[in-house]
């Protein structure tokens, strides 16, 4: 059980302190998976898969489930992080009662616009690509115009010709000529009028139109239709594809109206139809859930027949056999062994992966978890959350103060259980997380 | 805890509650229901384990320190719950051995977030730390399960006599110490541990006077006056003596001191009245301390807490102005926040704009943006613009279920922690999560809105009152006193007066214009900064860069016109195909050397089909008027249209015949024109017969076409009138969507025309800025071109770049920022397998990945 585990390569200053600070704040990193990582190889085989199907010009579509705790969230984030070293561009966003895929008042450009705001590529991990990415394109093609001695504007308009025959194409074209312009002028409000149209943050076709003189704006009914846009989109820029991460699909789910499920698990529907029949072009969509929502027959994604079939799963894939082609993914919970690796590599990257900086012994990660077991039972492995954030906490102390005893400070580690916010029903209208919080829970650590 | 076990130990605790526990229970709804004693006396905590502890005080206040009082504190220890709970706060990066090693906490305060203490190292008190572990399950769910039980007091201890109160001189070994507010004695037992209060100045105690440990080498963690060194004493009294107001003194002696305020507002404040009226000045003393010390963080957390908990129970009506719009990060928004808007809340009465601003910037998930951190001034006006746009006065928060309450977690040891210091009459509301999100949304709204003029201010920090700044400044904004462009709208109002539009020169412009270039030429940056200048005040430019169009010459005419109330900003897709009909349109017209009003009206009617805007409609009236004073002299218009390629001469020829049957008839003077402008373009002027007949036949007015079917006035009769509409085209139906498709194929020659009727540009303003001249030509790095490869080479020049400045680099070179960037990190990646830079603002260069891209 102690058998040391291979330490990663170089581990960065701004992994280690990323890590470390995302962690004590008990959410998902959104860098430096690769230290922390435990254990998950086929379902990371899978995943690259699908990053080089999506890099070929292929799609995909994939129903991460697990309990609550069982690492959702960070596996989504490992795949943004493995899709952009393919030269993917990824986005993520957490669907709330404020933001679905399907709805009249404004909900699903709400998503639409989560998932603008959240667009990293490579070089931007942190989200707020969406400028990156235009720019991008917009540079290759001024180097072509260049190249060629035409104008840029005529080098957009035609490599973007191809995006007219797309709904919405034409205007999204028209919007990206504008930015050109708005650069090529000097004219910065066009420059961020053409942003935020492509953000989707116009809410009104009349402020479209004064501002960037196009009819059309991303709106609850063609926001599936402009994520395929912006895949293509995006290859034209020249990555490689789109990867869109949906998490908390639990909240649909949850939806009290059994229409507004429907019309939801409907463009659920249309996006594994999309994705499955290769009707899209570098398209990658990643759902994260629970297993209730999967397969319960009365609200679940199971409820409504046609996905009930394309989502069942392996009839032969039953006591222990494994098929990791499906659209399909589960992910189970931690174990105990995967929990002692995980503080092992904990304990590695606070010492900023130097084993002569180790603040505590081998027998104290055994200690902990035994002092976790006796507070919390199972649940400090199932849920790691708390777990994992204590343990930092306690290496954080350690650290500041060099005299202490870790045997004195472990006796004052409280864990307590988590409970799990899926199961509990919407207060009246109210999202018990914030817009802005909450959006990468930290359920588990093991890959 | 599984739940079948959580549900037997419940079942125990209930028993073990209905039997010894009723009167207690029964006691404490008695006071749950009636608020106003609550409200008189918030601050007695529940004491059920330190009772006997307080029942052996005498009367004097002075205890003697028996077998059964230890016990009593030992087993008071014991009962609470851990004091080691993660805090609920997120953590500060320093976490100091303090906050796991506090005094016992009573249950109702152990929920507390204790306040982080980056403080000095040491071992955790022993006893503290013993006292936290393994309690039987059973007990704890006791505790948890019984309210905190304040029982009467048959014996309330009274106030100590040894306290000193604010003016009164001691001598303390030999120091005189003015200005009182500490315990001078020989007896006062800390309220929560054995031994001495820790504030208590012995002054029988022997005082080192000769080494004083000015800089608290001896001090520990939890000082005590009993315990501290000889020398330590001597420091601490010689601080008291000297004003304590020495901001370098050892922390550890201001702490000494704050834990005589502490006890004597918490332990004496609640038994004794004469305590309570000096409150005031007690929380004007740690007041005075916060802003000499409050730099230190462990002392702020204290002090503020204590503040905040006296201010909870005792608040002020007025709630006064916010806070400063700071944009530090706090794990919370402060009291004062809170309480303000549980004031206007328990009042009804709206928050107003800048109490809105505060609580959605103290709210530790708020991230605001550059342009918000940039320009503080301009987003708070912006901020309050829009709030009272969408909310009126403002908004009206409901009254949420929990009151308003502060935890306080004493500083000093020798002190209990009471139960949560709340107002019943306030409730807390800044937790609200729609009203959050409500504000959240319109301070993103205005940060948006602000983007453009902080990328201005980033790369001209100087430049609030350039006009380039100005020009992008939101136009809800006042525009600042000192403007250069202030100059520039007297002089368009007054040339425009009541007209729609006034042809002037650019001279004039000029010459109003203070930030004019000093060449007197304008570029097209220029031009679009004078459009969105005038934009402000209502008016129009002609030309203006963002609908077309190139820089006008410097002795060339220019338009001003009055824009619509609704305006368009950027051209729509008509507006190609309708401006090259007004350039063509107006040659036609400008064949005979002079432009009719029918011929206008004429040129007006050949656009009324193309889907424009009323402000779009004005623009092309300003246009044919600056087409007419800058007529282009026929060898100029010969030349363009002899660079048209033959295909483009034909496109060209076929929208000249529309426009002249655009209004279903062509008289001879069109035709005449016509054919003058078809020989110009080299084209054979009989096909103007075929297609002009062909094109008479086959116009037919669409559905949104205006055609005037009768004038104003009562209607004569019911018969419909009739309209000019030939035999011929009653014979048939137009297909609409063909009819749309042929539109459509037009404003796409138009478009394509569009170009000829540029404005040759000044040949200066066609090259880009030259790059900085100590980088003449550096080799082409990993394969990047020229303008990539000069800002690698720009960038690795130093450690980290600030945004702004990476902007301005891009900019001199004629790039795209984020482009560039992207394309560099790329070319990183594919040639060194990691990213040369880092980060948002500022951006962090990888001189390794540096090199390795050289190679």
């Amino acid at each position: 059980m102690s058998s040391p585990t291979p330490k990663p390569a170089r581990l960065r200053p701004r992994d280690r302190d990323t890590i470390i600070a995302a962690l004590r704040s008990g959410v998902v990193p959104r860098i430096g998976f690769q230290h922390i990582q435990v254990g998950r190889a086929a379902e990371i085989a899978a995943i690259t898969d699908d990053v080089r199907r999506i890099a070929d010009g292929g799609s995909a579509v994939r129903f991460v489930i697990g309990e609550y705790g069982a690492g959702k969230t960070f596996f989504l984030n490992l795949m943004r992080s493995v899709a952009a070293e393919h030269k993917l561009v990824t986005t993520a966003a957490d669907l709330t009662p404020d933001r679905r895929l399907q709805a009249g008042g404004g909900q699903a450009r709400a998503l639409y616009s989560e998932l603008m705001r959240n667009i990293s590529t490579r070089s931007n991990p942190d989200g707020g690509a969406l400028s990156s990415v235009v720019e991008r394109f917009v540079t290759s093609a001024t180097q072509e115009a260049a190249a060629q001695g035409t104008t840029p504007d005529s080098v957009i308009v035609r490599r973007l010709d191809v995006l007219s025959e797309n709904v919405g194409g034409y205007d999204f074209a028209q919007v990206v000529a504008a930015y050109w312009r708005g650069h090529d002028t000097g004219n910065e409000q066009l420059k961020s009028d053409a942003v935020r149209w492509c953000r989707g943050e116009f809410s009104t076709r009349t402020d479209a139109r004064a501002a960037l003189g196009v009819r059309t704006i991303v709106d609850d009914n063609n926001f599936y239709d402009h994520l395929k846009l912006l895949a293509r989109f995006c290859r034209l820029a020249g990555y490689s594809g789109l990867l869109i991460c949906l998490d908390e699909m639990v909240n649909l789910y949850k939806l009290g109206h059994a229409g507004a499920r429907r019309s939801n698990y409907e463009q659920v529907l249309r996006i594994v139809n999309d994705c499955l029949q290769g009707n899209v072009a570098g398209l990658g969509v990643y759902f994260g859930g629970t297993p209730e929502l999967l397969m319960d027959t009365r609200r679940g994604l199971y409820s409504y027949e046609a996905l009930r079939g394309r989502l069942a799963e392996n009839g032969f894939a039953v006591d222990g056999l494994v098929d990791y082609s499906g659209p399909v993914l589960r992910l189970a919970n931690l174990t105990p062994e995967d929990m002692y690796v995980l503080l092992e590599r904990l304990r590695h990257v606070y010492a900023s992966g130097e084993p002569a900086r180790y603040l505590v012994p081998d027998e104290a990660l055994t200690a902990f978890m035994n002092h976790c077991a006796e507070r919390v039972g199972d649940a400090y492995f199932r849920t790691p959350r708390n777990t994992i954030k204590e343990f930092v906490n306690l290496l954080a102390v350690l650290a500041h103060n060099p005299g202490v005893e870790w045997r004195d400070l472990l006796r004052q580690v409280e864990v307590r259980p988590e409970s799990n916010p899926d199961l509990e029903p919407f207060a009246d209208g109210t999202d018990d997380r914030g817009p802005a919080g909450g959006s990468d829970e930290l359920s588990s650590l093991r890959i | 805890m599984s739940r079948g076990a959580s549900k037997q130990v419940a079942q125990v605790a209930i028993l073990i509650i209905l039997v010894f526990l009723v009167p207690a229970a029964v006691l404490f709804v008695v006071r749950r229901t009636g608020h106003a004693p609550r409200n008189r006396t918030p601050m007695v905590a529940p004491a059920v384990p330190d009772r006997e502890t307080q029942a052996n005080t005498n009367v004097s206040g002075r205890a003697l320190p028996t077998a059964q009082t230890v016990a009593d504190a030992d087993r008071g220890g014991n009962a609470a719950p851990s004091m080691i709970r993660p805090p609920a706060r997120p953590i500060v990066p320093a976490q100091p051995p303090g906050a796991f090693a506090a005094p016992p906490a009573q249950p109702a305060a152990a929920l507390a977030a204790p306040p982080a203490q980056p403080a000095p190292v040491r071992h955790p008190a022993p006893a503290a730390a013993v006292m936290t572990r393994d309690r039987p399950p059973v007990r704890r769910a006791v505790r948890v399960v019984s309210p905190p039980t304040p029982r009467p007091r048959p014996d309330p201890p009274q106030p100590a006599d040894c306290w000193l109160p604010d003016g009164v001189r001691a001598d303390i070994a030999g120091i005189s110490v003015s200005g009182g507010m500490i315990y001078v004695g020989s007896r006062l037992p800390a309220e929560a541990a054995d031994g001495p209060d820790p504030a208590l100045i012995d002054p029988r105690l022997p005082v080192d006077h000769r080494n004083p440990d000015l800089r608290g080498e001896s001090m520990n963690h939890w000082p005590s006056y009993s315990d501290v060194t000889p020398a330590a004493r001597a420091a601490y009294l010689r601080w008291l003596a000297g004003g304590r107001c020495d901001p370098d003194v050892y922390l550890g002696y201001v702490f000494l001191y704050f834990y005589g305020l502490e006890r004597r507002l918490l332990v004496d404040g609640r038994i004794s009245p004469v305590a309570a009226a000096e409150r005031a000045s007690l929380v004007a003393e740690v007041r005075r301390l916060l802003t000499i010390y409050g730099r230190h963080g462990s002392f702020r957390g204290y002090a503020q807490n204590l503040l905040d908990a006296m201010a909870v129970v005792a608040p002020r009506r007025d709630i006064g102005a916010p806070p400063e719009l700071t944009f530090a990060w706090s794990p919370e928004p402060s009291l004062a926040l809170r309480m303000a808007l549980a004031e206007l809340s328990a009042a009804d009465t709206p928050v107003p704009a800048e109490w809105a601003l505060a609580w959605i910037t103290q709210l530790p998930d708020t991230f605001l943006r550059t342009p918000a951190t940039r320009c503080p001034e301009q987003f708070t006006s912006l901020f309050a613009v829009r709030y009272r746009e969408r909310h009126g006065d403002g908004l009206i928060l409901r009254p949420g279920t929990r009151s308003l309450s502060v935890s306080y977690r004493p500083a000093s040891r020798g002190i209990r922690s009471p139960a949560p210091f709340e107002n019943p009459r306030l409730r807390e509301v800044s937790d609200q999560a729609g009203a959050i999100s409500v504000l959240r949304q319109l301070a993103e709204l205005a940060t948006t809105e602000l983007e453009a003029y902080s990328r201005y201010l980033g790369r001209h920090p100087d430049g609030a009152t350039d006009s380039a700044a100005i020009a992008v400044l939101p136009a809800a904004l006042p525009v600042p006193a000192d403007a250069a462009a202030r100059t520039l709208w007297p002089w368009a109002e007054g040339e425009l007066g009541d007209a729609p539009q006034v042809v002037s020169s650019v001279e004039a412009l000029v010459a109003h214009w203070a930030d004019a270039p000093t060449t007197g030429k304008l570029g097209r940056a220029d031009l679009v900064v004078l459009a969105q200048l005038l934009d402000r005040q209502g008016i129009g430019l002609e030309p203006d860069i963002r609908f077309g169009g190139g820089p006008p010459s410097a002795n060339k005419a220019i338009v001003l016109f009055r824009r619509a109330d609704q305006r368009t900003n950027a051209p729509s897709p008509a507006y190609d195909a309708a401006l090259a009909t007004v350039n063509l349109g107006m040659l036609v017209a400008m064949a005979d050397g002079t432009v009719s009003a029918q011929e206008l009206v004429a040129l007006r009617a050949a656009l009324a089909p193309l889907d424009l805007t009323a402000d779009e409609r004005g623009r092309l009236d300003a246009h044919a008027a600056l087409v007419a004073a800058n007529p282009p002299t026929p060898a100029v218009l010969r030349r363009r249209l002899g660079a048209l390629s033959t295909a483009k001469r034909a496109e060209a020829g076929q929208l000249l015949i529309t426009i002249a049957a655009a209004d279903g008839t062509i008289t001879p003077d069109e035709v005449r024109r016509l054919e003058t402008l078809f020989r110009d373009l080299g084209l054979d002027p009989n096909d103007i017969y075929s297609t002009l007949n062909a094109a008479a036949a086959t116009t037919a007015p669409s559905p949104d076409d205006l055609v005037t079917v009768r004038t104003a006035g009562p209607a004569a009769s019911r018969i419909p009138l009739p309209t000019r509409q030939s035999p011929a085209r009653t014979a048939f139906a137009l297909d609409p969507a063909l009819l749309a498709a042929k539109r459509a194929e037009s404003a796409r020659a138009a478009a394509q025309l569009a170009e000829i009727f540029a404005e040759d540009e000044p040949a200066a303003e066609v090259a880009p800025a030259e790059p900085p001249a100590r980088l003449p030509d550096r080799p082409s790095v990993a394969g990047l071109d020229g303008d990539h490869s000069r800002l690698f080479h720009r960038l690795v020049e130093r450690e980290s770049w600030p945004r702004a400045e990476v902007e301005r680099l891009a900019a001199d070179l004629g790039l795209l920022t984020d482009g560039a960037l992207e394309v560099l990190n790329e070319a990183a990646y594919d040639r060194a397998g990691g990213p040369l830079w880092e980060g948002t603002d500022p951006l962090t260069i990888d001189h390794d990945i540096a090199k390795d891209m050289h190679e």
